[in-house]
């Protein structure tokens, strides 16, 4: 379909990321809070990248090993494919 | 026993950890206590230190394991030396109503009296009881809720929700076409079948819009 490429502002990016723990500091990562490690896993239970996700390279590595602790205690999901 | 013990510890401190562990949902307060006395035990007797028991209540597991959907978390937080988690791991691996276990090392290098603990006979027996079915669904309810909250949340978070990629609510071909500046890619192959989600008036409008513009070229 014929389409107008005029008017386009930016490319891209739809909104700015945030890193919820930095912004936030009294924000505690911790594998007993599924509630809040919830945010950074898709609908299929990965985790989800810095690129999306926003967090820093410190944050990221702090929420990716509590949701691995937290799957290994089966407080999260390794996968919601199949149950 | 004697147990080397690691360098990196500094002498006369201890090790705070804690240990998570799932029993059968089926299990009753008497099992409960008897594995919590277990643990205890081997905590008590060499100079490790219990400072909370928790009993979780039985939740809901977010996969089934040994076919159990749901199972009674235990909460244990203690200092000790690092020989002892070892200990408590492997008992609670011979002990059948145990589903699973995790210890963490919280933290190291801990004076052995810094911490306050608040366990006693009376809160460590609370611990081997169950809070009741009814109780726990309630709180598996309010869970939901406030998942449900957050879902909610999570879509009002300012995307227009089309493919284009401005964030200015409208569909990309609708923007106003700027006279002479355009270039038109061939409009004359027919308008497939309206876009289904699109405004499809916007659309045929500038498409309108577009063949006017082309005529005037010729």
């Amino acid at each position: 379909m014929a389409v107008v490429r005029a008017g386009r502002r930016r490319r891209g990016f739809g909104r700015r990321k945030v890193d919820r723990f930095a912004a936030d500091p009294t924000l505690v990562i911790d594998y007993k809070d599924p509630q809040l490690l919830k945010n950074f896993i898709t609908e299929r239970g990965k985790i989800i990248p810095r690129r999306i996700s926003g967090n820093n390279a410190k944050h990221q590595r702090g929420v990716a090993l509590a949701i691995k602790r937290s799957r290994m205690i089966a407080l999260m999901p390794f996968t919601s494919a199949g149950h | 026993m004697a147990h080397l013990e690691s360098m990196r510890d500094q002498p006369g401190t201890q090790r705070e950890y804690e240990t998570i562990y799932i029993l059968v949902p089926t299990a009753d307060s008497e099992q409960i206590s008897q594995v919590n006395t277990r643990i205890r035990k081997i905590i008590d007797d060499d100079s490790g230190r219990l400072l909370r028991v928790e009993n979780w209540g039985k939740r809901k597991l977010a996969y089934n394991i040994k076919k159990n959907s749901r199972g009674i978390y235990l909460y244990w937080r203690y200092l000790s030396k690092p020989y002892l988690v070892a200990e408590i791991e492997r008992t609670l691996r011979l002990l059948d109503p145990v589903l699973r276990y995790m210890t963490v090392k919280v933290d190291a290098n801990v004076d052995p009296h810094a911490r306050p603990g608040d366990v006693d006979d009376e809160t460590f027996a609370a611990a081997s009881t169950t809070i009741s079915e009814e109780e726990e669904r309630a709180r598996e309810e309010a869970e939901a809720a406030a998942e449900e909250a957050a879902r909610r949340e999570r879509y009002r978070d300012g995307d227009d929700d089309d493919d284009d990629d401005d964030d200015d609510g409208r569909e990309e071909y609708s923007a106003p076409p700027r006279r002479r500046e355009l270039r038109s890619v061939a409009p004359a192959t027919p308008t497939p079948a309206p876009a289904p989600a699109a405004p499809s008036e916007d659309a045929s409008a500038s498409k309108a819009a577009e063949a006017d513009a082309d005529k005037e070229e010729e």
